[in-house]
């Protein structure tokens, strides 16, 4: 059996703010959309960086609204292609101590997010498929 | 910290009713009640219900991608539980807590039973409140989703 890639068990689709995105209205997308990251891009479509719950949650009790994205974001994200073994991915996860990556693809343009591959994702993968476990 | 954000505590923000596995459970079944329950960490208790340890997702991947799943337990891999926080404690020094040891979720242990769990607070259910107290949402809305 082929080995599974990042892009068979990645989260499809990224949910992005911009840089200058109030941090009010941060807050409010990523509470509506139950996502834990949410990627900052600017107006070309660049990642800028990324904003996690654990970025978020030192602003509480501060003045949201006068903040923006670009404040608290963590600059350098580890980005990976969907065509890479899961196992690869573990191994970048595990030696950055991060909880996910962002996938990306090469086009003409440049690096073009396609989606998110979080530690939850991989879980998922080791689980199994569901008839396996509940033949156990 | 604004004047409106005084005078929460734990109690009031924490998830109520923790998901735990026993120490024996095979990681498979942890696996699975993550997964089932939508949850990024399963609280480890022994047979006495008292917290021995947690499992998070980044956890189960860093020691078992790629292992035997259904021969090694929670025990061998869980991280031994010595965070804690009592449920009338203020949200701000949670949060304190959580930033000092860089974890993600502080299991919330009863005042009158030694090392029971009685909630789980996590980044999320912060932000949650952050999001609420934007008055951008009312906060039952989230509760029980």
């Amino acid at each position: 059996m082929a080995e599974t890639t990042v892009g068979d068990i990645m989260h499809k689709g990224v949910i992005a703010c911009k840089p200058d995105t109030p941090l009010q209205e941060v807050v409010r997308i990523v509470a509506d959309t139950d996502v834990h990251a949410i990627v900052v891009v600017d107006s070309q479509g660049e990642v800028r960086g990324i904003i996690s719950h654990f970025d978020l949650i030192k602003c509480y009790g501060t003045d949201l609204q006068n903040r923006k994205a670009q404040d608290i974001m963590t600059p350098e994200v580890v980005d990976i292609a969907p065509t890479v073994p899961v196992s690869e991915a573990v191994q970048l996860m595990v030696e950055h101590d991060i909880h996910r990556l962002l996938v990306t693809e090469m086009t003409p343009t440049g690096k073009r997010p396609v989606g998110v591959l979080s530690t939850t994702d991989v879980v998922k993968d080791m689980r199994g498929a569901r008839w396996v476990w509940y033949m156990g | 910290m604004t004047e409106k954000l005084t005078g929460k505590l734990v109690k009031d923000v924490m998830r109520r009713g923790v998901i735990t596995c026993y120490t024996g459970t095979p990681l498979r079944e942890v696996a699975r009640i993550m997964i089932q329950s939508n949850i990024r960490e399963v609280v480890v208790i022994d047979d006495r219900a008292q917290v021995c340890g947690v499992i998070s997702d980044h956890l189960l991947v860093r020691k078992a991608y790629g292992k035997d799943l259904d021969k090694t337990v929670a025990e061998d891999i869980l991280l031994p539980y010595t965070v804690t926080i009592s449920p009338e404690a203020p949200l701000s020094e949670a949060i304190d807590l959580m930033q000092k040891k860089r974890i993600r979720n502080v299991v919330i242990v009863s005042d009158e039973w030694e090392k029971r769990p009685v909630g789980i607070l996590s980044c999320t259910d912060i932000v949650r409140e952050m999001a609420a107290l934007e008055e951008l949402i009312p906060p039952s809305y989230y509760r029980f989703m």
